[in-house]
């Protein structure tokens, strides 16, 4: 295979070359590293390569497979991590100048995991700093520089998982792992053309991630394809003793399922998106009516952004409390972050508590909803990725109608997001797919059997 | 309160209860912070500050009852049975 193919290869493919003997997972995660200096860098995507371990993984890997000691199908493939998941010995950033040189003692649970199955950490990756808790408004906001999209320097990577984002987008990886608290893994997933899952919360631990929000941070799979999320999902999640938030309901297999679907199609979503954003998804839709039916619905009556933003403030500034108050916040890149969490410190106590009854209700309101139906379909994003030396004001200031972000967030839910097209300007588009709490089963079909019937996801910038 | 340390501002488009709210707690910020903010951190600040008082006033919008309670999760921990204490 071209040095070309192995870049843009799916897990699933490289999977199947390394037990073909066309290639090794040392070449592999050779080939990831020489992309990740070269393209990774100057897309601001990397913080951290690991080549020595790397290498010393692949050739593992490469015995064990030998000797007949396959641990499936993420054995030899490398991948790169946010730089906000702990790893033994190796620093751990966080995206802030403050937290540059710290190293924690150990892996956080997901890092373990993949180790355990064979999936080989080539790299931790770029974001934005402490994930965009302080309120960042504008792409510069990690001591790497802001995030510079797969599909364009000019533009924006999406944050918080920026590099994530981008370094599978540009094809240095084939799967990364990002967080998400509210967008920062379905973001730059749509702005890097990549497919982005953000499973339930307490589907994955959370057991050596930097807290931002406890009651809303998901760890998650952005990959080539719905069936790579599916992959990667399947060799995170359960419960874990070091997170007594994770749940023990089973993951259930994806089914082979490619029609008979039911979608309910948010109302007014793409109203006030941008024109190329708007068309795209109307003609996904047309692909979603030929695997199943559509109904139009809105959402329960409640303030989903309101309810959201207080519980993500109130969280953010009682876990970065001590750095706020010691004045370390002043270290941070962008200017309107270093005060950016001052006054989430005057939040009454009862609206925190008011906003986590409101959950409670509008939860359930919204599963009654979505009980009826596989997932609910919205634009991902209503814009393309923004010019990178803009700030967000001028893009994301504009009136944008409803959106499944701040429910979908607040109660936990499990969405992916798949590429669905791209703009005039060569940037892409993508469409989320949000189903009921566990039902990432649901999801994942309904994505897989899209992606059956698209080649968005197959399409790859010119690195 | 002096007009340097921005609590005595009401801007446009607040009117005075959401005003003397906004201020009220820009005084807790000052106090916790003292002289280390600057002007511009100050208005930032007090900027964020409207924005979380109108936050707090869309909850408020939604009438819960008693029986509303939060979604919490607390674990009662108990330590290994060897422990003394």
């Amino acid at each position: 295979m071209s040095a070309d193919g192995l870049a843009y290869a799916t897990v699933a493919e490289l999977g199947r070359l390394i037990r073909a003997g066309e290639v090794t997972p040392t070449q592999l995660v050779e080939h990831a590293i020489e992309r990740l200096e070269t393209v990774g860098r100057r897309l601001n995507a990397v913080v951290t390569i690991t080549r020595d371990l790397a290498l010393a993984r692949a050739r593992q890997a490469e015995a064990e497979l030998s000797a007949g000691h396959d641990r499936g199908p993420l054995h030899g493939i490398p991948y790169g991590a946010k730089d906000l998941l702990a790893t033994a010995g190796i620093p751990t950033t966080w995206g802030a100048t403050p937290f540059q040189h710290q190293v924690f003692d150990y892996d956080a649970t997901v890092i373990a995991r993949l180790r355990e199955a064979g999936a080989i950490l080539v790299a931790k990756l770029a974001m934005v700093e402490c994930a965009g808790g302080f309120g960042y408004e504008q792409p510069d906001a990690s001591f790497t520089g802001p995030g510079k999209s797969a599909w364009s320097e000019e533009a924006w990577s999406g944050g918080s998982s920026s590099g994530s984002g981008s370094a599978v987008g540009a094809g240095c990886i084939p799967f990364a792992i990002g967080s998400e608290t509210w967008g920062s893994i379905l973001t730059p997933s749509a702005f890097n053309g990549v497919t982005g899952l953000r499973p339930t919360y307490g589907r994955v631990s959370r057991h050596g991630a930097m807290a931002l929000s406890w009651t809303m941070d998901k760890l998650g799979p952005m990959a080539r394809t719905a069936e790579d999320c599916a992959t990667v999902l399947a060799a995170i999640a359960g419960p874990d003793p070091n997170d007594p938030t994770t749940t023990d309901r089973p993951l259930t297999p994806v089914p082979p399922q490619r029609d008979g679907f039911r979608f309910a199609v948010l109302k007014g979503a793409a109203d006030w998106a941008q024109r190329e954003v708007r068309e795209n998804f109307e003609a996904s839709l047309e692909v979603l009516r030929e695997i199943g039916s559509l109904e139009e619905v809105s959402l329960p009556d409640f303030p989903w952004d309101a309810t959201a933003s207080v519980i993500v403030l109130a969280e953010a500034a009682s876990a970065f409390e001590e750095f706020i108050i010691s004045g370390e916040s002043a270290g941070l890149t962008a200017p309107e972050d270093r005060t950016g969490l001052h006054h989430a410190l005057a939040l009454p106590a009862v609206d925190y508590l008011r906003a986590l009854r409101i959950r409670r209700r509008a939860a359930r309101e919204l599963d009654r909803l979505l009980a009826e139906f596989d997932a609910i379909v919205a634009p991902t994003i209503p814009y393309v990725a923004p010019p990178i030396s803009d700030r967000f004001q001028t893009w994301f200031g504009r009136e944008r109608g409803p959106s499944l972000g701040a429910a979908g967030n607040l109660c936990g839910l499990p969405s992916i997001t798949v590429p669905n097209g791209f703009s005039e300007s060569g940037l892409p588009t993508a469409i989320e797919f949000t189903g009921r709490a566990y039902a990432e089963d649901r999801i994942l079909a309904a994505a897989i059997a899209f992606q059956s019937r698209t080649d968005w996801h197959t399409r790859h910038p010119a690195w | 309160m002096t007009e340097q340390e921005g609590t005595t501002d009401q801007p446009a488009g607040e009117n005075p209860r959401q005003a003397t709210i906004i201020n009220a707690q820009f005084a807790f910020i000052a106090a916790r912070f003292g002289d280390g903010l600057s002007a511009e951190e100050r208005a930032e600040i007090r900027s964020r500050l409207a924005r979380s008082v109108a936050l707090g006033e869309q909850l408020r919008s939604v009438p819960l009852a008693n029986s509303d309670e939060p979604e919490m999760l607390f674990i009662p921990y108990r330590g290994k049975d060897d422990q003394t204490s």
